[in-house]
């Protein structure tokens, strides 16, 4: 354990001799860490963006709120019996008053939900999945045609029209491309940066090695150890590594913090804008997730980087 | 203790450095190898110390084929000899205590010892009020006297020195030859590559001469005896 310790102090000493290269590398691995992280940020936003779209109801259908179990099951039927829809759901009165509840949280405006003349104000919601919007828009124009629905079921007191697409085919598409986009430039830049951090590591630790030539010769005749020779270099690559990754993973919790906390209009309306997504809580447990996933990336590049290195350059 | 069994060193230009060469070395000895520049005595300590291979015959040290050893079984072999330098090979970025105890670090011993060993063996080779000083301030029979310590600081069972003296004047060659000789009287087994005649003649001991890569002689006496 001596030993180890001492190997760990002849690292340090390495890193502080040849401190210009250090820094460098550990700039490079901090800025390489940050741009992947942004890009890794951006496809796991843009995957939970569409996953969400791919489950969302692709039409939503407001119905009279005082809608009999009987009409309830004849509009199922109506809408089923085109064969254009997938799949028909129809909520009730207290998913209506959930959804409005969640979206306007005022106790206020939920009080009159609660009497018993909500059903006359409050529409009941239909979400009609389907293949295709061309699909959809033919039900929309059958339904319009159809007397009883539009004379009995429909909620004419809110809506002035049969249905909304929860997302048009062309959002949905822009949505998808984004995710396709930063699936496949996010690989690349990530490759790129990793070989180019995993390159300036390596070149860090051959000018260390070179450095210490002599050290290590000196080393190598007063009897010590293979493994007391190379770790300290290994070490130095890991410490890079890892230095890089705490550092981009700080700023990036810290840019988030800032941006969610201190920004007054764009975040909350984006907030807004995608409020209905599962986004993943952003708490202690995923901060810390994040930070021993980057600190594990890092030291692995780190240690491979200067293994390769010593494998090339100490021969003992 | 040391023996040489039929040792050839061949060279890859076809230089023989040494030819068939075979002796023993007792524990507790003293001998010198001489001979002339490119003679073999060089290529025979690096033999020993294991920094090269002989092409054929074997070096065994206590029974134990050092030319096959490797990894660990090398650096423990290395750590019970102490090896000095004609160009002391000391650490320039740390100081005499540092490079003095460098040797025991990379052995695992604790600091509380360490610190007791270096200021032991600092205050026998004379250095202690050097010990804070780097190696570039200090004269070449000081750094010789810092290698000799950091040799003899694991109290190693044999010490191996290749041309301790050449680059030392009279009086500083003499000073690190007494200081040989006393580690001698200890009981630790010294071999020393030289060929520096006074030295040799004035402590009249075993002397192994090399001439061409064949050893033409081994006796006690003089250079030219």
């Amino acid at each position: 354990m001596r030993k180890f310790f001492r190997a760990v102090k002849i690292a340090f000493q390495y890193i502080y001799r040849n401190w210009g290269l250090s820094v460098a590398s550990t700039l490079v691995m901090t800025l390489s860490f940050l741009i992947v992280s942004v890009f890794g940020i951006a496809f796991y936003g843009s995957t939970l963006l569409v996953q969400y779209v791919d489950s969302k109801p692709a039409l939503t259908i407001f119905l009279r709120g005082d809608l009999s179990d009987e009409q309830r099951v004849k509009f199922e039927q109506l809408v089923t019996q085109t064969g254009l829809v997938r799949e028909v759901s129809v909520k009730n009165l207290e998913f209506t008053k959930e959804d409005f509840a969640k979206k306007y949280p005022d106790p206020e405006l939920i009080k009159p939900l609660e009497t018993e003349e909500a059903k006359s104000f409050m529409p009941i919601i239909a979400f009609i999945y389907s293949d295709s919007q061309d699909k959809l828009q033919e039900l929309i124009n059958y339904l319009e045609k159809n007397e009883e629905f539009m004379k009995d079921m429909i909620d004419t007191k809110n809506v002035d029209r049969v249905g909304w697409y929860s997302f048009s085919e062309t959002q949905a598409s822009i949505i998808r491309e984004t995710n396709r986009f930063i699936s496949i430039v996010g690989t690349i830049v990530t490759i790129m940066l990793f070989v180019i951090s995993s390159i300036l590591i390596f070149i860090t630790v051959k000018l260390t090695i070179n450095y210490h030539r002599r050290e290590i010769e000196i080393m190598d005749l007063v009897g010590a150890d293979g493994w007391f020779i190379r770790f300290p270099f290994v070490l130095g690559g890991i410490i890079y590594g890892v230095v890089g990754a705490v550092l981009s993973t700080t700023l990036i919790i810290v840019s988030r913090n800032l941006l969610f906390e201190t920004s007054q209009s764009l975040v909350p309306r984006l907030l807004e804008f995608f409020g209905e997504v599962p986004w993943p809580t952003i708490d202690n447990y995923l901060i810390i997730d994040f930070y021993i996933f980057t600190v594990g990336v890092g030291a692995l590049i780190g240690a491979l980087s200067s293994f390769i290195a010593i494998l090339k350059y100490v021969k003992n | 203790m040391l023996t040489f069994q039929q040792v050839t060193k061949k060279y890859s230009n076809g230089r023989v450095a040494l030819d068939n060469v075979s002796f023993h070395i007792d524990e507790g000895e003293f001998v010198f190898l001489v001979g002339s520049s490119g003679a073999g005595k060089s290529t025979a300590i690096r033999l020993i110390i294991r920094q090269e291979t002989p092409t054929s015959g074997d070096i065994l040290f206590e029974g134990i084929k050092v030319n096959k050893l490797k990894g660990d079984k090398l650096a423990r072999y290395r750590r019970d000899i102490g090896i000095v330098f004609q160009d002391f090979k000391l650490l320039s970025a740390r100081t005499v205590a540092e490079n003095v105890a460098f040797v025991l670090e990379v052995s695992g011993k604790p600091y509380s010892f360490i610190k007791k060993a270096v200021d032991y063996i600092l205050d026998l080779v004379g250095l202690s009020d050097k010990r804070n000083a780097f190696p570039a301030t200090l004269s070449g029979g000081e750094q010789q006297r810092v290698a000799i310590a950091r040799a003899i600081v694991t109290e190693p069972k044999m010490l191996i020195a290749d041309e301790p003296t050449g680059n030392l004047d009279r009086s500083n060659a003499w000073d690190i030859i007494q200081l040989f000789n006393k580690i001698n009287n200890w009981g630790t087994t010294v071999v020393i590559a030289t060929h520096d005649t006074e030295i040799v003649d004035s402590l009249n001991k075993r002397v192994i001469r090399f001439e061409n890569g064949r050893l033409v002689r081994d006796n006690v006496g003089g250079y030219h005896f």
